[in-house]
């Protein structure tokens, strides 16, 4: 019994080192791409999902592999280090990464709106975004987003007790006087699944209203590998216009990836939103992950007034490329 | 009987090695961080995080001694709460197989899983931040207390029982001198735990009071990306449980350094 103890535990250890989540991979054939999320795989993710789940990346000669993020994706490492080629993100964390002299680059914006919200019970009487400090909140937020400072800038956080968020909606759901930072197609329906009536306020009402849901890669592959970025984003855009149509099939798979942390109900209610997100004010299909130079401006505007270091480090038009989208009329 | 200190030229030389190895460490590391053009995002050198320790040493030097603060405290009730538990083991053997297993329970049970919980009872405040350090620290400071409390020498013990002493007297006289040494071997393995217990206290807190203590701004710059400054406070983060461990010592070695027999150096 005993010599079969070091065998047996030689097997478990390496049983767990083979272990290895199948990668999401379609296609054998085909330029080998990793595509890393930002975040565990939710709606704000479907079109990319959309373009593997449809073929659409197989159809431009991709084998796109999909890495699920969690609480802190590694981007800008994942990126520098080649590991992956590809990664989602938002504009504002495109712009903060450069700060830190990641030479990321934005190819394509699925979302023109951002999706960053404050949400809070109906009966904490909180009607506005000035009504926080009057009604004597507490909001749970993640100290350091550009959101927050920029709340805080406009004097929105006076009378305010900011306490960490960890996650969950548990907190808010029990107390009136409690709020949180949250995504308006995620946690909002979790707290009204759970019984309350909820209250929503966006931050891009206020003026903060990056691009979301962005498909960012190195300055170097747009470089020495444009063909590549050009077909990534192809297939990336059909995705998306797809996704905005017909989800069916992508929100499957969506739950097959993420059984815990989504829901089929979830996942309806974020492609609604989604539509209005990404094709806002009736805009067509074919302009889906366009950008303007005007927008990216108006951000670093924002952010440099925040922060006034980030007018030394990062320029607005390193944060973006127009050059693999359709141009403007 | 504590020992004599040594002469401070030879304490100096004592260090030297411990020194050498530094400072080879950190040519190393910022050698390194040259040669392969490691990111600032990645692995910022040694003179980066240098820098951010200095610009950010008002933020950083309010965090040290909040979380300082709350680290002592946690230690301090962990001490308290341990010694009257230990006690109160080893005068009952029902209560103590009654218990223990859920002694053993709140030192297997994740403190992250169980923080919003303290919240949830006690708010966003230090006292929960305290609290949250004091669960950490509490465990070895109350098995080896109790293990101090039981470990009688057998000819002391029968010795008591000819002069036939009562319970308080072993208590005060035998026991409690014989436990000291288990005590500050306790409060040296808990002193580290409790400085961990207040910064993860402060992830789920937040800013308990008025300065945010080094756990909120770990948070903080993690999210930021703002690794260089992220170094910088773990360092100060070890060099408070290094701190910590030194006053332990030094206060056990004066307060119970009569009762300490070859328990430890």
């Amino acid at each position: 019994m005993r010599r079969l103890i070091i065998p047996a535990a030689a097997c478990l250890l390496l049983a767990g080192c083979t272990a290895a989540d199948k990668p999401v991979a379609d296609a054998s054939h085909g330029t080998p791409v990793v595509l890393q999320l930002n975040w565990f795989p939710e709606a704000e993710h479907g079109g990319f999902y959309t373009a593997l789940v449809d073929g659409l990346d197989a159809a431009e000669g991709l084998a796109v592999e999909i890495r699920p993020g969690g609480r802190s994706a590694p981007i800008a490492g994942e990126l520098a280090s080649g590991r992956v080629q590809f990664a989602v993100a938002n504009a504002e964390d495109v712009v903060m990464f450069r700060s830190q002299g990641a030479d990321i680059v934005t190819v394509m914006a699925a979302c023109q709106h951002h999706p960053r919200c404050l949400l809070m019970r109906s009966d904490s009487g909180v009607k506005s975004f000035g009504d926080l400090g009057r009604q004597g909140m507490t909001l749970q937020v993640q100290q350091g987003h550009a959101f927050l400072e920029y709340m805080r800038a406009k004097g929105l956080l006076a009378g305010v007790k900011e306490v960490p968020y960890t996650g969950g909606v548990s907190l808010t759901v029990r107390d009136p006087k409690m709020a949180q930072q949250g995504y308006v197609y995620s946690e909002p329906l979790l707290a009204r699944q759970a019984g309350v009536e909820i209250t929503t306020l966006m931050l891009s009402d206020i003026g903060f209203d990056p691009y979301s849901s962005v498909l960012v890669t190195t300055a170097k592959l747009v470089r020495e590998r444009p063909d590549l970025v050009r077909r990534m984003v192809a297939a990336a855009t059909r995705g998306w216009q797809r996704y905005l149509a017909d989800p069916a099939a992508t929100n499957r798979r969506l739950l097959e990836v993420n059984p815990e942390g989504v829901t089929a109900e979830m996942l309806d209610h974020g492609v609604a939103t989604l539509r209005d997100l990404c094709l806002p004010d009736g805009m067509s299909p074919e302009r889906l992950g366009t950008m303007t130079a005007a927008r990216w401006d108006e951000l670093l505007a924002q952010m440099t007034a925040l922060d006034p270091t980030l007018a030394g480090k990062v320029k607005a038009t390193d944060c973006y490329t127009l050059d693999f989208l359709p141009q403007q009329e | 009987m504590s020992r004599p200190r040594p002469p401070l030229h030879r304490l100096v030389l004592e260090a030297l090695p411990a020194l050498a190895v530094a400072v080879a460490v950190v040519a190393c590391w910022q050698w390194a961080v040259g040669h392969w053009k490691i990111p600032a995002y990645l692995l910022p050198s040694p003179a980066q995080v240098a820098t951010a320790l200095w610009e950010k040493r008002v933020v950083l030097g309010h965090a040290f001694w909040v979380t300082a603060r709350a680290a002592v405290a946690g230690l301090a009730a962990a001490a308290v709460v341990g010694t009257a538990l230990a006690i109160l083991f080893s005068q009952s053997r029902l209560v103590r197989t009654a218990l223990y297993p859920y002694v053993l329970f709140l030192q297997t049970v994740p403190i992250v899983a169980i923080a919003p919980l303290l919240i949830t009872w006690s708010g966003y405040g230090q006292r929960t931040v305290i609290l949250v350090s004091a669960i950490i620290a509490l465990f070895p400071i109350l098995s080896n207390m109790t293990a101090g409390l039981l470990a009688l020498d057998p000819n002391h013990r029968d010795l008591f029982r000819i002069y036939r002493a009562g319970r308080r007297p072993t208590l005060v006289r035998l026991r409690l001198p014989t436990a000291m040494g288990h005590l500050a071997l306790g409060l040296r393995i808990s002193c580290g735990l409790a400085v961990i217990g207040a910064i993860v206290g402060e992830f789920f807190v937040g800013r308990g009071g008025d300065f945010p203590g080094l756990g909120a701004v770990m948070d903080r710059w993690l999210t930021m990306g703002k690794t260089d400054a992220l170094m910088a406070a773990v360092l100060l983060s070890s060099l408070l449980g290094l701190a910590m461990f030194a006053a332990v010592n030094l206060l056990t070695d004066r307060l119970l350094g009569k009762y300490v027999q070859g328990t430890g150096d």
